[in-house]
């Protein structure tokens, strides 16, 4: 009777935020119909009108290789790093370490950045550190805040790499945001910015997931509009399992510590959508046994006791989004057929690993930054070390740039 | 639930409030030709403007009058009120005599202002004709502007006429124009003056009187380095002057009907110092407690314009045209527009 409470309870938590995303999509196509976007559909600024700000510890060879990946007709692009670096073609702003403001690691270099160095272009773009932004022509858009879609690309580990791939599939929610009140949350590896609403909402906000509480903080505050550009910027995967579900465990931590920002009904769906992703460590592989079960191809059974003919309808439609999102992945990617051929035989096994990260920061949220190694030319050999003040499980949350890639929390 | 979530079409419940008093506006060029680019200009602005300023002489011609409320339909139909500039060139500046003033106390154009007053109600009425019903409409009108330069015929310093002329001829036009419907209210006068005198006539002798003005305005321009003559000035060393003498005498609301500023300095163009001026601008005139502001989008003396001029700091591209812009104008537009 527990058991059967438990894998009902499961499937029930994991439906609400997947009925919450199919709810996503249906309001995406309908509004893309009546051609309801925030800006008008023939609007773009030109490349002149883009600074281009990366934010680094000191991994000079690894901007180098952003910056020389950026289009010619952008010429104003700043780096802002805690040590002084040589990156051709590019302005280089050290944060002084004497620098404090409310906002900690990311936000505490790019308020510094924003406060000593202000832009008269239309637009601030961040990057990660190791972006391919060779796709972009312009913003696309006259939104405040122009968020572009990310394709992460394989670093040392397959299985990161297919984990990104199957949350790029569930991130397509993200084409919604502009219709909704809020943003679930914003990617800060490739985010345009209006220059005049950085200065008024400011990064000086503590933080360790700064671009989320960014967005949320300019539509609530200040009447932000957003829009999501079809341009992909590339940039790596985690480069193994273990970093993954380090970062996850930063993304989930950290919109938890400030959904108080939020509207009720957000920080409600918020609960659910952390839960469930957090608790769905092993669901896709129960819902698989139990289909197995059902089907007679194994003989443990894995139903519940009651409505078990209704249970293993719903499981089937939630693994059905699960392999959507991974098929999805593999249509925006469009990686090499071995490539997709695991994902589709392991994604049960893929969104084990991509939601241990989650459960980890549940059961223990995450205090401080871990740097995710960022490597040249995506070889093996990482140029980065870590900063030795700011471990995964550390406690300083003071200082200090991290590089995480940004803030994605899903599912 | 959808509710919860979805913001509606068009929602901007988010979006600050709007200050009620500030009125925001440009002159773009002629009407029809820059209806394009006006509204070009709202969507770079992401909001609409206000008022659209338009210039047109004393046009006694058969079927100007007409010609001219159908452009100022044009406006209003996109959504703006019309700033009309109404200035007594009879109708091209070398055809007006200069002692126009004179004439017009004379009751030499009566007539003309008569039927202009009438095709003005008219227009105020709407389309059904009848006042005060939904469609009704609203103007600006600036008579006779920058009458303390030395520039126009009207003005003492430049024509052939005293300020006591410019008050009473003033009224006069004032008194033809409600007489024939175009109450206050419905129509706003603006007696708008240059921000300094040029010319050795005090701006302050030539104010109509608050029964006959509904706004007083000062009209001013950072020339840079464009000119022989010209420095660069910062936004209060334009305007401070002529706000502090407007409202030393009168507490009528105060307007910015006419402002620019170029990118030339001394040292060349500087883009950059262009735009810092505009969005100084807007936080000068929000700081003074100026209810309208119109700025002079067009490329005559220099590059005043801040959107599809030949320079400017950021591109954007809309519907297929490529217009330059300075971020500076929309910054701080928003910011002395919202509360």
């Amino acid at each position: 009777m527990f058991i059967a409470f438990v894998l009902w309870q499961l499937a029930l938590l994991y439906a609400v935020p997947v009925v919450f995303w199919d709810f996503e999509l249906a309001v995406y196509w309908l509004r893309k119909l009546q051609n309801g976007r925030s800006s008008g559909p023939d609007i773009e600024w030109g490349l002149d009108a883009v600074q281009v700000r990366i934010v680094t510890i000191d991994n000079a060879a690894v901007v180098q290789e952003t910056v020389d990946s950026l289009p010619d007709g952008i010429t104003d692009i700043v780096v802002i790093a805690e040590q002084p670096i040589e990156v051709e073609g590019a302005s280089v702003l050290a944060v002084p370490p004497e620098f404090t403001c409310a906002a900690t690691h990311k936000g505490r270099a790019v308020e510094w950045a924003r406060r000593v160095h202000p832009s008269d272009r239309e637009y601030i773009l961040y990057l990660d550190e190791d972006t391919d932004a060779s796709a972009l022509t312009g913003i696309p858009s006259n939104a405040d805040i122009v968020q572009f879609r990310e394709r992460p690309a394989q670093s040392d580990g397959l299985l990161p790499y297919l984990a990104e791939i199957h949350r790029i599939g569930f991130n397509v929610e993200q084409r919604s945001f502009p219709f909704f009140r809020l943003p679930f949350y914003a990617w800060g590896g490739g985010i345009a910015i209006r220059s005049s609403l950085e200065e008024d909402v400011t990064w000086d906000t503590e933080t360790i997931v700064e671009d989320s509480v960014f967005a949320w903080r300019a539509v609530l505050e200040w009447g932000a509009t957003i829009e999501v550009a079809d341009i992909y910027l590339s940039n790596q995967a985690p480069p193994s399992v273990w970093s993954m579900i380090k970062q996850r465990r930063r993304w989930l931590t950290g919109t938890r510590q400030q959904q108080e920002l939020l509207p009720f009904q957000y920080r409600l769906m918020y609960q659910v959508r952390d839960l469930g992703w957090a608790l769905s460590v092993f669901a896709p592989l129960l819902w698989v046994a139990s289909a197995f079960s059902y089907a007679g191809i194994i003989e443990i059974s894995l139903l519940p006791v009651f409505f078990p003919g209704a249970y293993i309808v719903l499981t089937i439609v939630l693994l059905g989004h699960v392999y959507a999102w991974s098929i999805i992945g593999v249509l925006t990617y469009r990686p090499p057929v071995p490539v997709w051929i695991l994902l589709i035989l392991f994604t049960p096994v893929i969104v084990t690993v991509h939601s241990l990260g989650a459960l980890y920061g549940l059961v223990r949220p995450a205090s401080g930054f871990a740097v995710t190694r960022k490597v040249v030319n995506g070889g093996t050999e990482p140029t980065v070390r870590a900063d030795p003040n700011v471990g995964p499980d550390s406690s300083t949350t003071t200082g200090r740039i991290a590089e995480d890639g940004g803030n994605r929390p899903e599912k | 639930m959808p509710r919860l979530f979805v913001r509606s079409r068009g929602d901007r419940s988010n979006a600050r409030v709007r200050a009620a008093d500030r009125v925001v506006g440009a002159f773009t060029g002629t009407v029809p030709a820059s209806l394009d680019r006006t509204e070009a200009m709202e969507q770079w602005l992401d909001a609409p403007l206000d008022v659209q300023t338009v210039f047109e002489p004393w046009d006694t011609g058969s079927g100007a009058v007409a010609a001219l409320f159908e452009r100022l339909t044009a406006i209003w139909e996109a959504g703006r009120v019309p700033l009309v500039t109404w200035e007594p060139f009879t109708p091209t500046p070398a055809a007006t005599p200069p002692d126009v003033l004179d004439r017009i106390v004379a009751g030499e154009y009566d007539d003309y202002l008569t039927r202009w007053g009438q095709a003005l109600t008219g227009w105020l009425d709407g389309p059904d004709g009848n006042v005060d019903t939904v469609d009704h409409r609203r103007l600006y009108l600036r008579l006779m502007h920058e009458p303390n330069g030395d520039w126009y015929p009207w003005a003492p310093a430049g024509g052939d006429c005293t300020a006591a002329t410019y008050v009473e001829a003033w009224h006069r036009v004032h008194r033809l124009i409600t007489d024939e419907g175009a109450t206050p209210g419905r129509v706003s006068w603006i007696w708008a003056v240059n921000h300094t005198d040029i010319g050795g006539v005090a701006a302050e002798d030539l104010f109509p009187g608050t029964a006959f003005v509904d706004l007083v305005g000062v009209d001013g321009f950072n020339w840079g380095g464009s000119q022989s003559w010209s420095e660069w000035q910062s936004p209060a060393e334009v305007f401070e002057e002529g706000l502090e003498r407007l409202r030393s005498r009168t507490s009528l609301p105060v307007c910015v009907p006419e402002f620019g500023c170029t990118s030339v300095t001394i040292d060349g163009t500087d883009r950059g110092r262009k735009n810092r001026w505009l969005r100084d601008a807007f936080a000068y005139f929000d700081e003074q407690d100026v209810s309208l502001v119109s700025y002079f989008d067009v490329e005559k003396e220099t590059d005043w314009q801040v959107f599809g001029g030949s320079e400017g700091e950021n591109t954007i591209r809309i519907g297929g045209t490529r217009y330059q812009t300075y971020s500076g104008f929309r910054t701080g537009l928003r910011r002395y527009r919202y509360e």
